[in-house]
């Protein structure tokens, strides 16, 4: 390495007030969740003694179970689906000679940039016709439908990268377009399945403002929409508050902990085939 | 590169427009919404809550589930067959989503909401006939204004009764007793002295009022003011959604203008603006403020947080011999028009209010006053929260409450908290201010 | 929601077909492949049904007087007039617009410096540490992220006890209250969040950059700052136009953020279109207007992002 010391050592200075950054707002939030419960926190206090009680109370008052139940739920039916609906899709769109494949492609994309208020209204209005507004599918079918364009851009892009020769020897073999699908291209597409996979989990597992309109139970609706139970018509509790955030994003830290080098090693894999 | 737009073949692109652009005049063919559902008429009524097993579906907002229950449990000690099933949604999401719940095929049987479009689009029963059996309408007629609507749903505080509730808010202002004292003040009887105790209080060294300038608290002494300048009627009918009525009145323009001639005169806390209903009675508990207008609900926390030290009264009138009003709104239980069990659900609704334990539930878990007929029991209390309880009683018997302002319509609150915001620091001035609310107002109510 | 997460980067172009990643097959030549388009039915069923067909209905709803209940009466062009002449509603696309400096062009920019910092230590721990960290607010909920920030900004939270602390005092103030703090406050929350998205995007950029064009130019004597210019940042232009479209989305379609930390105020200082639309659609119950400020809304993320789009193609 020829980087000069002294560049090597504000290298690090740098990354590190950036990792501080982020990771500081968590702490505090920790900091606060072990104070006393019917406490408003005046300032920057260390807590003393540690009231992890806080967080049972707050797994209580928020129903956390059965709203992680219930994104599991709903993540159990859409991920898959969803998946399942872009890989075809990409495939098919990255063959050639497709009629109107352009048109297509395009008309993908172009959802990319619907932000999801210009949905809401609407969509509200067709689960009713459906009848389906107490049900969790009345969240689980419009997700399924929003994620299409960036998973039939995301396997299509994909697809279209992989190298010639090796479909063509598929081809001469006499291999069938699904043949081709199942034996060649799908083993190929691991990563990008499963950065696909990763993407969908937050998404859905994140959800909020769609759960809140689509949904009337707020038992059936995701774990970010465990957050307004803290937040009452006079006050809100800010140190349960502070315990029922970090226990609503703690399955999905855990979870990225786990898997991190899958996370961002499926987003980096770019170039990797 | 002008064969492409955005990388696509023009040809493609001007094909896809065109497609959109037909489906867009297919749509648009009819109207969205459905017609008008049929008025719910009063229908026949009983006390008769049947001697089936039935389940009583109530939807309340998350904090008061668990009073709820609690009067459930009493109302099927009362009446075993009766079960109570009590839900609970955010306070914002259940007045949000009021009127799409209430038309959908799963209705409960109460629910707790304002009510907003609900009156004009047939949503509600109306209670008149529980009202008469119950003898509901022989009480204090004062505390079911604001539930009063007309039928279509433009006017509150006339017509028929759509909405009650197990307890009632009041405004009133707190006062610290141990600064009243080391300032050599009493309690002030006149809008004159409350204003000399703010400046004494400041030349102590203490701020005069606190109050949650960031969701809207600014509004409670602003309508006393205007209350207090121009009469409680301009102000009523305004509440009311009466058409004519107007808040661009000399009244309101003197009251904003004493807001901010008490922010220039620092008499309000610092930073007022980043107060809100969690923090602003923390601030007043540490005690280095006079006054904090607030409501009865504040009171069991402020109870168990400053003791003896603190008390409570009306906003004072300009006069001792004015009367003192304070605003009041019923924490409004709604029976939907869609309801399965509508006579089970009056039956409780009657039991909430007159039980004496269920009052007394009303007092220890929602912090509110019970309504009831003139001589109900009040029930047990102490401190603050006593206070509030005397104030309400008397109140209501003068019939001295009105509707907060942010209740004239559905969606006044969003924009009388940023103009309040803008008032306390200067930035909009009092005929500005007045003329922004009633212009607001007559959007609103299509005037 | 989901499109301030979206990644679509172009895998793996070396070839040559680098232009559009897409490959080029003569179309006027051989039989069209209608076989093709059944693997894209069921996707485009569901995305025509849940996505196209409510933006259709959308654009209906944008033309009544709808309080989304009741009847509705025919409004023509008025709720889009009220757009541009209501002074709230058109604050809010100037919000949105403040917000893109923080929500994309700064994370953009740090994510610059942070994947050109990671690539250095690439094997190291403080690499593999510096990019895990930076991508956990990714993880959250944006309503946490807001929460969570609420309370770090609030007059006795985080910062001003650390300003405190060190002898700022003076400087201590409600962020999200303060009249003049309160938009690059909630600016400020966006680009905590996007940093890690951005940096990890851009180090998969980073990563497809030829190594030996490094040496090159440290050989010749190049410091830090030539070598980022010369090397990093021409060939990062795809991931850079990338990160700043998904981004730029992200702010000018925020909601949970502001939702949950300032909900418009003070006064209207954090007011942004989509609070404005879910105001109006649900709190006023003018489903009309709402829709008018959707549609107006979507046009306006069009006009931004495709010339953003035209800088990725031209190489």
């Amino acid at each position: 390495m020829r980087i000069p010391r002294r560049e090597q050592t504000t290298n690090v200075l740098i990354l590190l007030t950036l990792m501080m950054f982020t990771l500081v707002p968590l702490l505090g939030v920790l900091s606060t969740a072990l104070q006393p419960a019917d406490r408003v926190p005046t300032g920057f206090d260390a807590p003393w003694p540690l009231h992890w009680e806080n967080f049972s109370e707050a797994w209580r008052i928020a129903n956390v179970l059965p709203l992680m139940w219930s994104s599991t739920v709903i993540v159990l039916a859409v991920v898959p689906t969803a998946i399942v609906l872009a890989t075809l899709a990409g495939f098919g769109l990255a063959q050639p000679r497709v009629p109107g494949g352009r048109f297509l492609s395009m008309l993908f994309i172009a959802g990319l940039t619907i932000p999801a208020e210009a949905l809401i209204s609407p969509l509200y209005y067709q689960m009713q016709s459906f009848g389906l507004l107490n049900n969790r599918l009345a969240i689980i079918l419009p997700l399924i439908g929003l994620y299409m364009p960036f998973g039939v851009f995301w396997m299509r892009t994909h697809f279209a990268a992989t190298p010639v020769e090796l479909i063509e020897a598929a081809r001469l073999d006499g291999a069938s377009p699904a043949r081709i699908f199942w034996s060649v291209q799908l083993p190929l597409a691991r990563s990008a399945l499963s950065a696909l996979m990763i993407l969908f989990f937050l998404w859905t597992w994140n959800q909020f403002l769609l759960a809140l309109v689509l949904v009337n139970d707020p038992l059936k609706r995701t774990v970010a929409g465990a957050l307004g139970a803290f937040q009452g018509q006079y006050s809100t509790n800010i140190v349960l508050l502070c315990a029922g955030s970090l226990l609503i994003i703690a399955p999905s830290l855990l979870i990225f902990f786990v898997f991190q080098r899958q996370f961002i090693g499926a987003l980096l894999q770019g170039s990797d085939r | 590169m002008d064969r492409f737009i955005a990388g696509i073949p023009r040809r493609s692109a001007l094909t896809g427009l065109g497609a959109v652009a037909a489906a867009l005049v297919l749509a648009a063919c009819s109207a969205p919404g459905g017609s008008a559902s049929a008025a719910a008429t009063s229908g026949p009524v009983s006390t008769d809550v049947g001697s089936g097993k039935i389940t009583l579906s109530i939807l309340v907002d998350t904090p008061g589930v668990a009073g709820t229950e609690k009067l459930g449990a009493l109302f099927t000690q009362k009446y075993p067959n009766v079960t109570i099933k009590v839900s609970g949604d955010e306070f914002t999401n259940l007045i949000s989503n009021a009127s799409r719940t209430l038309s959908s095929g799963t209705v409960p049987d109460i629910t707790r909401t304002s009510l907003g479009v609900l009156v004009k689009d047939n949503l509600l029963q109306p209670l008149d006939g529980y009202a008469k059996l119950y003898g509901w309408d022989r009480w204090p007629a004062s505390q079911f204004a604001s539930s009063r609507s007309n039928a279509k749903g433009s006017e509150r505080g006339t017509g028929s009764l759509y909405a009650v509730g197990n307890g009632y808010g009041l405004t009133g202002v707190y006062y610290n007793k141990k600064i009243l004292k080391k300032i050599g003040a009493s309690v002030p009887a006149t809008l004159a002295d409350f204003e000399k105790s703010m400046a004494k209080a400041k030349s102590a060294g203490y701020a005069g009022i606190v109050t949650n300038g960031k969701d809207g608290g600014v509004a409670y002494p602003l309508q006393n003011l205007a209350i207090d300048y121009g009469g409680v009627a301009a102000i009523s009918d305004w509440t009311n959604g009466k058409a004519g009525a107007s808040v661009k009145t000399p009244a309101m323009i003197k009251a904003a203008q004493t807001i901010q001639d008490w922010s220039d005169a620092g008499y309000l806390v610092s930073g007022v603006n980043s107060l809100d209903t969690t923090s602003a009675p923390a601030e007043f508990a540490k005690g280095k403020s006079l006054f904090y207008t607030s409501g009865n609900w504040q009171a069991p926390s402020l109870q168990k947080s400053m003791g003896s030290d603190v008390g409570f009264m009306l906003f004072p009138a300009q006069s001792a011999s004015q009367p003192q009003y304070a605003m009041s709104a019923s924490e409004s239980l709604v029976i939907p028009a869609k309801a399965e069990h509508k006579d089970a659900a009056a039956a409780f609704l009657n039991f909430i209010q007159t039980d004496s334990r269920a009052r007394q539930i009303t007092v220890d878990d929602f912090g509110l006053a019970p309504g009831g007929a003139a001589g109900a029991e009040t029930p047990d209390a102490v401190g603050v929260v006593k206070d509030t309880l005397t104030a309400f009683a008397a109140a209501v018997k003068k019939d001295a409450v009105v509707d907060f302002l942010g209740n004239s319509t559905t969606s006044m609150s969003l924009t009388l908290i940023p103009q309040t915001q803008l008032l306390v620091t200067g930035k909009t001035t009092p005929a500005a201010f007045a003329a922004k609310l009633q212009s607001e107002y007559a959007n609103q109510t299509g005037q | 929601m989901a499109i301030t997460d979206a990644v679509p980067s172009r895998a793996g172009q070396s070839g040559p077909d680098e232009r559009s990643g897409i490959r080029r097959y003569p179309s006027r030549r051989g039989r069209a492949n209608w076989a093709a388009l059944l693997w894209v039915l069921p996707a485009l069923i569901a995305y025509g049904t849940f996505e196209l067909y409510p933006l259709v209905q959308t654009i209906r709803f944008s033309f009544y007087d709808w309080d989304g209940v009741g009847p509705a009466t025919w409004a023509g062009l008025d709720n889009y007039a009220g757009v541009f002449t209501n002074s709230e509603q058109f604050a809010s696309i100037e919000h949105a617009f403040i917000l893109i400096i923080f929500f994309s062009v700064l994370p953009v920019a740090l994510g610059l410096v942070a994947a050109s910092i990671i690539r250095e230590a690439r094997a190291g721990v403080l690499g593999t540490l510096g990019r895990v960290v930076l991508f956990i607010p990714q993880v959250l909920p944006l309503a946490a992220a807001g929460i969570i920030w609420t309370w770090i900004y609030a007059k006795d939270g985080l910062i001003n006890g650390f300003l405190t602390a060190i002898g700022l005092g003076k400087l201590a103030t409600d962020w999200l209250a303060n009249f003049s703090t309160a938009l690059p406050a909630v600016g400020l929350i966006g680009c905590w969040v996007s940093l890690g998205f951005c940096t990890v995007l851009l180090l998969s950029g980073i990563s497809k950059i030829d190594p030996t064009l490094y040496e090159a130019v440290r050989l010749d004597g190049a410091g830090r700052y030539q070598e980022f210019r010369a090397v990093t940042l021409p060939g990062l232009r795809r991931e850079i136009v990338v990160a700043a479209s998904v981004t730029v989305i992200a702010a000018l379609s925020s909601f949970d953020v502001i939702y949950v930390a300032t909900n418009g105020g003070p006064g209207y200082q954090t007011i942004v279109p989509g609070l404005e639309i879910y105001h109006l659609t649900f709190t006023s119950q003018q489903v009309g207007a709402g829709s008018a400020l959707a549609v107006l809304l979507t046009l306006l993320i069009l006009v931004v992002i495709l010339p953003l789009q035209r800088l990725a193609r031209e190489s």
